[in-house]
Order: C-alpha cells, then sequence, then structure tokens
C-alpha cells in the first residue's frame, strides 16, 4: 500500500475545490440508492448511508442520512478491505454485514467496490442500507426472542457479489435462499451496487481531470484541517473526568430491571476520551450494541455536542478515542443476539455521553431526543396480492431536544436519526400495506419543558385492514428510559403503544415483543417529544403563548408549567404583571 | 408600428425589452417598486412613449403583446407577505404542513430553528372525511366540521383557504362539496383545492403546493386587476401574458386560479431565453447561468427543451408543480472568503449582499468578497463600474483581502485574490456540474449562456473548469430573462394518476389512451379560452415509470403524436427508453424487469408568433475601433497585459483574442489567454479556447 503522507505541495485552492466535488459525488451515491430502490427503508425513508474512502481506507467523506449508519462505515470498511487484502481487483463489488465484523448490525448491509485506476486502487465507494429481511424470524430484521446473532439474520463475511466484473452467481443465490423477500433483497442489493458505480464514475472523472498525486497532498490537507478545527473545539472545554449514565427499560426477558450503560468521558486538551467499559455486562436479548455500532454512536455523540459544521471525514475521528470492555452491552462477546444496536442502544449511549459532557459546556448541550418505540409489521397485502414489510418511521417521529437558544424540533426524530429520516407519506403507506392512517399528528404535552423546550410529540392511529403479523421494539415505556431534561428542563411522559380492538377494547402493548394484529385492530400511540434544556420558569413568554395559539399548550398549562400567565379566552394573550408574580412566588 | 415587450419584475429593478416589428430593440430599466409593482412597470411604458415623443396612451395603442414575468408572488413567500391562509384538512393529519415529512436540513447542528409554516395550526383546521386508496368514500364529508372551519377562517379575517384531503386525486367530491361550502360562507375568499392545483399522490406535496397557491393568489389576483385597470385605462387593447414556472405564459385568467405557478416567473425566462440563443447557432444542449450580486442559478436545456423539476423548495417548503429547473447557489459578486476555524479557504455561501455590499464599495463592508477579488486581479475597472456610474474602493478591497484572507494563509495578496476568484468558480461550476452530469447530461457538448452582471466575469474560468466548448455572451444579457419572456409560447401541465403494469400481456392500453385523451380534451379547452386555435397547439405525453415496487418514478417521453393512440409498438420503445435513463442516472438497469406506469403527463404548448430579432450589418474581423486602453490581469499565477475594448463598439464580425477585456455598460467579460472571441449577428460575444476555430468549437456541441 502507498505512503500515508503525500509529499507534494499543497494546494489550498485545489483542497476547497476537491472538498465541494467529494460532496457532491457521495450525494450521488446515496441518491442513486434512494431513487431507485423498492423498499421504503431505502426509497421514502432513506434508512441509507454512503461513504467514499481513500486508498488507505481513510474516510474522505459521508452522506448521514441515517447517521448511525454512515459513522459505523470508518470501521466496516477497515474489516471489508483487511478480509481480502491483496486478493482486490478491477470490477469487485464485495458485500457484508457481519456484526461482529465491525458492521452495525446484521441487517445493515454494505456494499463496498474498490476503485482503480491505472491498475492500482485510488479510492472505494461504499453504499449502506438496511435491508428488509435478513433471514432469521425477525420483521424487517427485528427479533425480539433472539438469543444469538444466528437469531438475529444471516452473517455475510466479505463476499464478492461481482469478482472482476464477473456475476457471482453463487453469493446471489446464497443470499436469495437464505432471506424471506429474496426479490426485494436482491433489488436492493442491486441498487447498492448502482449507486458504488454512480460514485466510481464520479471518482475516475475527478482523477482525469487533477491527478491521483495532486489529489492525495489536498485529501492529507482537508483532513488535517478537518482535525485541527475540532480540536480547537475540543478545547473550549475543561479537562476533566466527567460521568453520565443512562438505562433502558430492560433486556426484554428479566422483565422491569433497567440495563445501563455508563460514561466515563476524559477531556485531556484536544482529545476526548470515551470509556463505556463500566456499563452493564451484555444482555440475553437484541438490545446489545456491536463495537461497530459503539464506535458509530461515541463519534456522533462527541461531534453533535461540539457542534454543527464539522466535516465527516477522518480528520474527525482522530480526537475522539473510544474504550470498551468485552462481554458488556456495548462490546458483546459472539455470539450475542445484536439487532437493536442501531436503536435503543444508540439512544443509550449517545444519552449517557451527552449526560456526562454536558457539565463541560452547558450551552453546547442538547436535551436528549424521544425515544423510540418503534412498530413493524409485515405480511401480505391482500388488496395487490404483493408481500409488505412496514418498517414504520411514523414511530420514529419523536422530538428533539432543546439547547441553549432553540426549541427541539418537532421533526428531529430519535437520537440514532437525528432529523434525516423521512416520513413515510400516508397515502404510499396505505398504497402498499393493507391499512388506514386515522391519524398521524402533532400533539402538545409529550414534550420536555423547559427554557428551551423539546420538540413536539406526535399522535398516531393505525387500522389494519388484513391479518399481519407485528413486532413493537425499542424503549422509553419506564419512567428512568424516558430522555432526561437538563439543567432543570423536563422529561417527556414514557411511551405507551397499544391495541385498540375493533370491538373497542384496548391492550397495552408490551416493548420488544411480537404481536399480531388482526383485520380491524388499530394500532395506536403518542410518539415521545424531546426533553427539555434549562428551567421553565425562565421560558419567554412570548414563546409560551404561541404555543397556546397553537393549540399545543392551554392557558392552565401554560401557568402551571411555565408560571406563565394567559389571559383573553380565544383571543390569548399573556399578562405580563401576573407572570411576574406567579414566577416570582414559584422561585421562592 | 406595433410593438411587443418583455417584462421582467425583479426585487431591484424591473427590466424591459422592447421590439418593434422589424425586430429592432431596445432595453429599459426602471427601479421595481415592491408595494404596487405596477407602478413601477407603469413608469418603464412611460419612458419607452416619451423616447418616441408620443403620449402614453399612443404608444399602448401600438404593443400588441405584454410578457410578464414577476417576482411578485416570490417575493411574497420569501418576506412572509403573502395573504392570511387557512388550511382546510382531514381530520387527524393537522401537521403535515408543519412536519414537512420530518426532515431537518442539518444533521449535526441543534443551534437551528424550524421553518415557520405558512399556515399557523390555529388556522389549520380538519374536516372529518375519508376517501381510501382506491378512490372509494370511507367516512362521509362532515359538513359541520367544514362550516365550523368556516367560521375560524371567517373570525380569524384569513384572506384565502387551501383544501387537502387524503387521496383527493383519486376522488375529489369530498374537496369540491367543501370547496362549495367555504365559497357559500367565505365570499370574498380565495379558496384553492389540491385536487385542482395538483391532481397527485403524496399528502405533503400535493398539499404544500396547494397552500402555496392560496398564500399567493389573492396577491397575484390584486396585482393583475390593478395592472389590468391600469393599463385599460392608459389605452392598452394587446394581450397580456403572465410568466409561469415551467418556462411557458398563461393568461392572466389563468394565472389567478393558479398562482403557484408563478412561483419562479422570474427565473424561468432563462430557460426559453437559453432555448432563443442556442437556437440561433444550432445548439440543442444549452447551460444557462445567472451569476449577480448574491445567487447563481443554473438552467439546463436538453434537446432544445428546459429541464423541468418537481422537487422544488421554496422557503423550505415542498413547491411539487412543474417548474424550469433552475437551480439556485449563493454565490454571486457579493460572496463573502474567509479562512475557517480549521485553517481552510472558503467563499461564501455568506453574502454582503447588495448593503453593506463588497469592500471597495466603501459603504461599511469589511469582509472581502468576490466582487473586491475580481477588482484586485484587474477583470474590473475601478473608473468603469457600472459604466462608470458607481464610486469604488480599490484600497479597501485591498486591505479586506489581506487582513482576512491571504495575511492568514501566508499567501500574496494576488494568490489570495485569485484564490477567491478561484474557489468561488469551483462552487458555481459545481453547481452546473450537480444540474447536469448528475442528470446524463454532458456539459462538454453544450453551449454555455452566460448573463448577469457578475457572470461574464466569470464565465471562462467555469468554461475550462467543466471543459465546455463555447460560451455565449448575449449583448442584452442584463434583460436575459424579459428577453425568455417576450419569446415564450403559452404552456400548461397537465397530470393523471394511471397505474398499470407494462408488459405487452398485461397493460391497460385503454385506460392509457382514456387519461391521454382526457388530459389532451382539458387541454385544449384551456388554451382555447387563451385564444390559441388548435393547430396551433403541441402537445408533449411522458409516462412517470418505475421498475414495479420502486418508490420513484422517472419521467419518460411517451412516443404518441397527437392524433395517434397508445399501443403495443409504442410500449417497447418505452420501456427501452426508460432502462436506458435508469442506467445513465442511477449506474445500473434491470433488463427484462417488469416496468409500472404510475401517472401519465401532458405539456401543452399553445403557440404564440415569435418576435424575430433583427439581424446586424458585418462590421469587419477587426476590433481595433472599439479599444479603449490596456490593463494588468491577473492570470494564473502571473500579471499580464490585457487590451480593453468599448463593448458598445463592437458589433458583427468583430474579433478579438484573450488576454483583454470587454467592457459593456452593465457587465464586463474577461477573455483570458487561449481564449477567441467574435461578435455573431445579432452582436452576441461567442467566446471559445484558442487551439479550436469557433467553427470547430461549434461543430462539437452542434447536433
Amino acid at each position: 500500500m502507498t505512503d500515508t503522507r503525500s509529499t507534494a505541495k499543497v494546494d489550498p485552492i485545489l483542497t476547497a475545490v476537491l472538498d465541494s466535488r467529494f460532496s457532491s459525488i457521495v450525494d450521488q451515491v446515496a441518491g442513486a440508492m434512494m431513487r431507485t430502490s423498492m423498499s421504503p427503508i431505502f426509497a421514502e425513508a432513506r434508512d441509507i448511508a454512503a461513504g467514499l474512502f481513500d486508498r488507505n481506507l481513510r474516510l474522505i467523506a459521508q452522506r448521514d442520512w441515517l447517521p448511525v449508519l454512515a459513522s459505523n462505515l470508518s470501521v466496516a470498511i477497515q474489516e471489508i478491505a483487511g478480509y481480502f487484502g491483496d486478493d482486490l481487483h478491477e470490477g469487485d463489488v464485495i458485500v457484508h454485514n457481519d456484526p461482529y465484523g465491525r458492521n452495525s448490525h446484521t441487517p445493515d448491509i454494505n456494499v463496498a467496490k474498490p476503485i482503480f485506476h491505472n491498475g492500482e486502487i485510488v479510492f472505494w465507494a461504499v453504499a449502506k442500507g438496511h435491508h428488509v429481511d435478513v433471514g432469521g424470524r425477525g420483521l424487517c430484521g427485528y427479533d425480539p426472542t433472539a438469543r444469538t446473532t444466528w437469531d438475529d439474520g444471516i452473517i455475510i463475511k466479505p463476499s464478492k457479489l461481482y469478482a472482476a466484473g464477473v456475476y457471482n452467481r453463487s453469493i446471489w443465490d446464497f443470499l436469495k435462499s437464505n432471506t424471506k423477500i429474496p426479490a426485494l433483497v436482491e433489488a436492493d442489493l442491486n441498487c447498492q451496487v448502482g449507486a458504488c458505480t454512480v460514485g466510481e464514475r464520479g471518482l475516475l472523472a475527478l482523477v482525469e481531470q487533477y491527478g491521483v498525486d495532486p489529489i492525495y497532498s489536498c485529501l492529507d490537507e482537508l483532513m488535517d484541517a478537518t482535525e485541527r478545527g475540532l480540536r480547537h473545539k475540543i478545547t473550549q472545554l475543561a479537562d476533566g473526568v466527567y460521568l453520565g449514565e443512562k438505562a433502558f427499560d430492560d433486556d426484554a426477558v428479566d422483565r422491569g430491571k433497567p440495563v445501563t450503560v455508563r460514561a466515563k468521558v476524559t477531556v485531556a486538551g484536544s482529545d476526548i476520551t470515551v470509556d463505556l467499559s463500566e456499563s452493564d455486562p451484555q444482555v440475553p436479548s437484541f438490545l446489545n450494541s456491536t463495537w461497530g455500532n459503539t464506535f458509530s454512536v461515541a463519534n456522533m455523540a462527541v461531534l453533535y455536542f461540539a457542534e454543527g459544521d464539522t466535516k465527516r471525514n477522518d480528520g474527525a475521528l482522530r480526537p475522539i478515542h473510544l474504550i470498551t470492555k468485552k462481554g458488556t452491552c456495548v462490546d458483546p462477546e459472539f455470539p450475542a443476539a445484536t439487532t437493536m444496536c442501531t436503536c435503543t442502544m444508540t439512544e443509550t449511549i449517545f444519552e449517557a455521553v451527552t449526560l456526562a459532557l454536558a457539565p463541560a459546556k452547558p450551552d453546547w448541550a442538547t436535551g436528549a431526543h424521544g425515544k423510540m418505540s418503534m412498530h413493524i409489521s409485515t405480511g401480505i397485502n391482500p388488496r395487490t396480492q404483493r408481500f409488505f414489510a412496514n418498517l414504520d418511521f411514523v414511530t420514529c417521529s419523536d422530538g428533539s431536544g432543546g439547547t441553549a437558544g432553540y426549541d427541539g424540533w418537532a421533526e428531529g426524530g430519535p437520537s440514532h436519526t437525528m432529523g434525516q429520516l423521512r416520513q413515510p407519506d400516508p397515502e404510499i403507506m396505505e398504497l402498499v400495506t393493507p391499512t388506514v392512517v386515522w391519524q398521524n399528528e402533532l400533539i402538545g404535552g409529550r414534550e420536555g419543558i423547559g427554557k428551551y423546550r423539546g420538540g413536539m410529540g406526535a399522535t398516531y392511529k393505525l387500522q389494519y385492514l388484513a391479518d399481519v403479523n407485528a413486532a413493537e421494539v425499542g424503549q422509553g415505556h419506564a419512567e428512568w428510559a424516558v430522555p432526561f431534561g437538563l439543567f432543570g428542563g423536563g422529561n417527556p411522559p414514557p411511551c405507551r403503544p397499544r391495541i385498540k380492538h375493533a370491538d373497542g377494547t384496548v391492550t397495552p402493548i408490551l416493548i420488544n415483543t411480537f404481536w399480531d394484529p388482526k383485520a380491524g385492530d388499530t394500532y395506536e400511540q403518542e410518539m415521545q417529544g424531546g426533553a427539555g434544556w434549562g428551567d421553565p420558569l425562565e421560558r419567554d413568554p412570548a414563546l409560551v403563548l404561541k404555543d397556546v395559539l397553537d393549540e399545543f399548550l392551554t392557558a392552565d398549562d401554560a401557568r402551571e408549567k411555565y408560571g406563565v400567565v394567559v389571559t383573553g379566552g380565544d383571543q390569548p394573550q399573556v399578562d405580563a404583571a401576573a407572570t411576574t408574580a406567579e414566577r416570582a412566588k414559584r422561585t421562592k | 408600428m406595433s410593438y411587443k415587450i418583455g417584462i421582467d419584475v425583479g426585487g431591484t429593478f424591473t427590466d424591459f425589452l422592447l421590439m418593434d416589428d422589424d425586430g429592432n430593440v431596445e432595453v429599459y430599466k426602471t427601479p421595481s417598486t415592491p408595494e404596487d409593482s405596477s407602478v413601477g412597470l407603469m413608469t418603464g411604458l412611460g419612458l419607452m412613449a416619451e423616447a418616441r415623443g408620443i403620449s402614453l396612451e399612443d404608444f399602448l395603442r401600438q404593443v400588441s403583446l405584454l410578457a410578464h414575468g414577476t417576482t411578485i408572488t416570490t417575493n411574497a413567500v420569501l418576506t412572509g407577505t403573502y395573504s392570511k391562509t387557512g388550511l382546510l384538512t382531514t381530520t387527524g393529519h393537522r401537521d403535515w404542513l408543519q412536519t414537512r415529512r420530518g426532515l431537518k436540513p442539518t444533521c449535526y447542528d441543534s443551534k437551528e430553528a424550524p421553518p415557520e409554516p405558512i399556515v399557523p395550526r390555529r388556522l389549520r383546521r380538519t374536516a372529518a372525511e375519508r376517501v381510501n386508496c382506491e378512490g372509494e368514500v370511507l367516512l362521509a364529508l362532515d359538513e359541520a366540521d367544514v362550516l365550523a372551519a368556516a367560521e375560524v377562517f371567517k373570525k380569524e379575517k384569513v384572506e384565502a383557504v387551501a383544501i387537502t384531503f387524503l387521496f383527493s386525486f383519486l376522488n375529489p367530491e369530498h374537496e369540491d362539496k367543501a370547496r362549495e361550502l367555504l365559497e357559500r360562507e367565505l365570499p370574498d375568499v380565495y379558496v384553492s383545492q389540491s385536487s385542482k392545483v395538483l391532481p397527485q399522490v403524496r399528502l405533503y406535496e400535493r398539499g404544500s403546493t396547494t397552500v402555496f397557491n392560496a398564500a399567493v393568489g389573492p396577491v397575484l389576483r390584486r396585482y393583475i386587476k390593478s395592472l389590468l385597470s391600469r393599463l385599460g385605462d392608459s389605452g392598452f387593447q394587446g394581450v397580456l401574458l403572465i410568466m409561469q414556472s415551467n418556462g411557458g405564459m398563461m393568461s392572466p385568467a389563468v394565472a389567478m386560479d393558479f398562482a403557484v405557478n408563478s412561483l419562479l416567473s422570474g427565473p424561468a425566462g432563462a430557460g426559453t431565453s437559453g432555448v432563443f440563443f442556442g437556437g440561433i447557432h444550432g445548439c440543442q444542449d444549452v447551460m444557462t447561468i445567472d451569476m449577480g450580486g448574491t445567487s447563481f442559478d443554473v438552467c439546463l436545456i436538453r434537446d432544445g427543451e428546459p429541464e423541468v423539476s418537481t422537487e422544488l423548495d421554496v422557503a423550505m417548503f415542498r413547491m411539487a408543480a412543474p417548474s424550469i429547473g433552475v437551480h439556485t447557489i449563493g454565490a454571486g459578486g457579493g460572496s463573502i472568503a474567509w479562512v475557517d476555524n480549521s485553517g481552510l479557504f472558503r467563499v461564501g455561501p455568506k453574502s454582503a449582499g447588495a448593503s453593506p455590499g463588497p469592500a471597495c464599495y466603501g459603504a461599511g463592508g469589511d469582509q472581502p468578497t468576490v466582487t473586491d477579488a475580481d477588482l484586485l486581479l484587474g477583470y474590473l475597472h475601478p473608473d468603469y463600474f457600472l459604466g462608470g456610474r458607481m464610486a469604488i474602493y480599490p484600497d479597501m478591497a485591498r486591505e479586506a483581502i489581506r487582513l482576512n484572507v491571504a495575511d492568514k494563509l501566508g499567501m500574496s495578496l494576488e494568490d489570495a485574490a485569485y484564490g477567491i476568484y478561484k474557489i468561488v468558480n469551483t462552487n458555481m461550476a459545481e453547481a452546473v456540474r450537480t444540474t447536469s452530469i448528475n442528470k446524463g447530461y454532458d456539459p462538454r457538448s453544450a453551449l454555455l449562456v452566460t448573463a448577469g452582471g457578475a457572470g461574464p466575469v466569470h464565465a471562462c474560468a467555469i468554461a475550462e473548469e467543466l471543459e465546455v466548448p463555447l460560451i455565449l455572451v448575449p449583448k442584452i444579457s442584463s434583460v436575459f430573462c424579459a428577453t425568455g419572456m417576450l419569446i415564450s409560447d403559452i404552456k400548461h401541465d397537465f397530470v393523471r394518476v394511471a397505474h398499470t403494469i407494462l408488459l405487452p400481456d398485461q397493460v391497460d392500453t385503454a385506460l392509457i389512451n382514456a387519461k391521454l385523451e382526457e388530459m389532451k380534451a382539458e387541454a385544449y379547452s384551456v388554451l382555447e379560452r387563451e385564444g390559441i386555435p388548435a393547430d396551433r397547439v403541441a402537445l408533449d405525453f411522458w409516462a412517470d415509470i418505475r421498475y414495479e415496487g420502486q418508490f420513484n418514478e422517472i419521467a419518460t417521453p411517451v412516443p404518441v403524436g397527437d392524433g395517434k393512440g397508445f399501443g403495443q409498438g409504442q410500449l417497447l420503445s418505452l420501456l427501452e427508453n426508460f432502462n436506458k435513463r435508469h442506467d445513465v442516472l442511477y449506474g445500473y438497469s434491470l433488463q427484462g424487469f417488469t416496468q409500472e406506469l404510475m401517472s401519465l403527463r401532458l405539456t401543452a404548448v399553445g403557440l404564440v408568433e415569435k418576435p424575430h430579432f433583427a439581424k446586424t450589418t458585418f462590421m469587419g474581423e477587426t476590433s481595433e475601433h472599439a479599444l479603449k486602453d490596456r490593463r494588468e490581469i491577473f492570470w494564473e499565477g502571473s500579471w499580464v497585459t490585457a487590451p480593453t475594448y468599448n463593448g458598445t463598439a463592437m458589433g458583427y464580425g468583430n474579433k478579438l483574442s484573450g488576454p483583454a477585456v470587454i467592457e459593456e455598460p452593465t457587465t464586463t467579460i474577461v477573455v483570458p489567454p487561449n481564449w477567441q472571441v467574435q461578435c455573431d449577428e445579432y452582436g452576441n460575444y461567442l467566446m471559445h479556447r484558442s487551439e479550436y476555430t469557433l467553427e470547430e468549437s461549434l461543430k462539437r456541441i452542434q447536433r
């Protein structure tokens, strides 16, 4: 392999030029997947990610359509390339999903293509997405009863879909014969291969225009600059050791017993070390996080804390260090089940790191996003006679948390999607699945209050017109699992998904279980809002009034939650004097 | 003598292009009057009358056509001055406008506020009703809910209401009924329904477009009524047409019902204008670029037709009606150069705008901008800025670049300024690239038409980056969009949901033919009302096709001419076209895989008589008569001496070689070393690399 550092003089102008080119190429790779997929998971929700790597497997650019998938690419590529070593040839396309081989979880399948110029690898393009099925009993990969990684789904060690450009029929047949919806799996693999080809076309055009060496000298600078910028930010945090912990509901076996992730975050100069080794031992069900996923989340949580504009390339990985201990829920021993790692475990690790870091710079901290309790259903739609797989992303429409100066977003999503997941269209939903979406709208009272409140929760009623299979996976049902407010900000209430039967009776749905709706049953849930930031009694009364006008908050709630006195009936207005008096009384 | 006038009401200036029967053109510009745009427009018409020494009434009596583009509705949306609007939607679905399918523009930035929806929540009311995915009524419309909503709207004094119910594109019965009730209860309110504005699947996209239509409807209606009355009072008896986002014109009556179609009325003129200038030289593939003070617009023309998009976001909300695919980025003369905290050299997206403007304006701006760099590099002349009408201060430009860029990066002043020039050029070239190559369009075989004040300073550099062989700078580049309006046809888009499997033994050709006929009849009827006879109508049918099970379609031309039906023969070529496009766009195609039709579209064009620009007389090859002086310009690391020419003295046949600078009253053309210029029969500048002749360069892009 060529030396990492290039010795050519760095051209700051070409560096800026290439930065813009790489970013648009990686957009095209992700875009090709989204636009051509046959699964709503890729096409509508964008549960996909794309990355470009250099010949030394350093991240050049990534598209965070699903941030927790994207941030895993940097380690997944090491596994993929390392597996083949020198046995890589022009025209190879590699598939991989091994959760114990630095991937996130089994349903997230990586397709990677080494890109050759004059007989040598110059770049890699990687397209990753959540497949509708990877075998096993799970729905869209999620099996709450899974006890081993083999229950989660088939394991794909790095394998060539195309070897030197030749279609490798055996691996395609292997994948198709071990999944329940082979046509969809094949279609999405095809669209990933196409996406890598789109990346290859763009990158080779770049090589033709500028040459390999000038590009590489700029790449070093691009990554170094990102590293410098991030280190500069980290130095603004006080050195020290910060502790944070967060629990989720339970391990789905020993019900009611919280499972805790413990973060010891050390800030030393311009480095941050996230040590998760004191976290609880691994659990018997699918609520473990693979190392590859834990790596992804540790980076996401630190970067979210360090604010917006850090570019996602190798330089952003260098100041952040991760320590885990084998046998814990954040780095389980083979063959533990792990499918919930990209959801529940991501949210929990993310919040533990945020809670740890918050005192280091309160203004940078953001209250936790709502926790996801996700509905999934699969079956045959009698109307179309087609199989459908509904990883129901409406149940991912949680609010994000408040932060100094800004309320959370109603459309912020849980922390593993960070507002990048596209919500389903109800008309497309009904055209594909045997359902009627009776209600999907925002609702007040599910957000954490605060000087800056969390984003609003939402309410959902989905009626089934056929007997189907369903599962409820995630967390946020227990008091300890809801997102915690920061610096006096409030917590949202827990999730309470339930089935309303045709006869009007209601059955609560236990988290991390299968349940099978009958025709006429309605799935009902209120999605969680985000956590609040700061003392609600300091909230700007004008913002409280706006929530009253928007019919998210009643005048009574305004007084009780925020100490703001709103009068005027259907022409609401703030009584400033009464508000001052009310707040003075309450802060005594 | 009779006249035709193209008018482009922009945010700052109202541009006019006046053409007489002989094709002679005159350019006028008046300051826009945002409080009532018709004032600035009438002022401009007054100037034209004055220039002829006749009264406005006498002049207007000779005007046969006013082709009018306007940013009135765009500005209403961008500045929040649209009409107070209510929304009536299906119970249980109150907030789709606010949540916008749940997308937050940035991932890792929590210090960002969501956009305020055009309709606040208290004005989003609901009615119990439901149509299912097959168009059957699942729950009858609760008329009491509609009346209750009407009460709220009345009390809140809304000026417009949008109605969007689920699946109304399959069965508009409930929307029709609700509209009837609302119009009865709220007689002066502008009511708009989604099944009329954009009858296609996807609630947010259809609904947001309908909300836009309602919110700008009264604004546009007010304006058109005011304009028509002013024009009528002044003796105008000709035809007024309004430019639409789709690059065609519409009558005032249609415009008042479909106001949303004017949301891109201004920039859409670029498409037609590009087609026209390309057409002069036999070029079917054209890219137009328009670089102003704060924004850079790109428009693609393929096979003589501007690209159309249905994925436009305006102020972060979706406008899904077909519009000319104008791609805009924040890059212009005012873009600010800076060094970020990681030490990377950047230009934009922040802009100094018109105020305080670039540092060299001396109006308080201390940040270095692209204009400052252009000045230091010798491309702009300090004494001839805006034709000499504006004083500028090179020292302030120098200081701003030294302080904020050169010193921080340890570069010389020239290198820093040239860096700004190069980076902004790359950003613009990248914008062109994302709208071209990414759509399977090769810029190396296209003509680059350059407009806007700052465009021609940067055109050659952008062309080099994209390997574009030929550039055209219109003589009247400052009224580029107004030109487009003057030469646009009337155009309407129609869409029908039509689902069928595209296999020879399963295809429902009867359904396809019925929908095509239905749209055709509607098109003829609308155009007839606008005075277009059937023999002046051209129809283009499109099919939205995908591989069975996909979620996104590719618009593929349907090979049926007017009068011919759709049969097995047409099916085969339709499928083949789709496969090809899929591979070009997305890196693969699935030969033999079942394809399905989702909807049919019709673009109906009412051909209007096109004005013809007059040709100028041959002035000889030499440009010596236009030579003003010489100055130093910086190019690729060194200063070179460049002769400067007075553009107003140049005409048909004149040639020159770079390095050179051509100064026109409203723009400056930079001709780098190794580039050549030649004026065409209309006085437009054609620029190409010296290693090819003009004929060779043209040959590379003509088909």
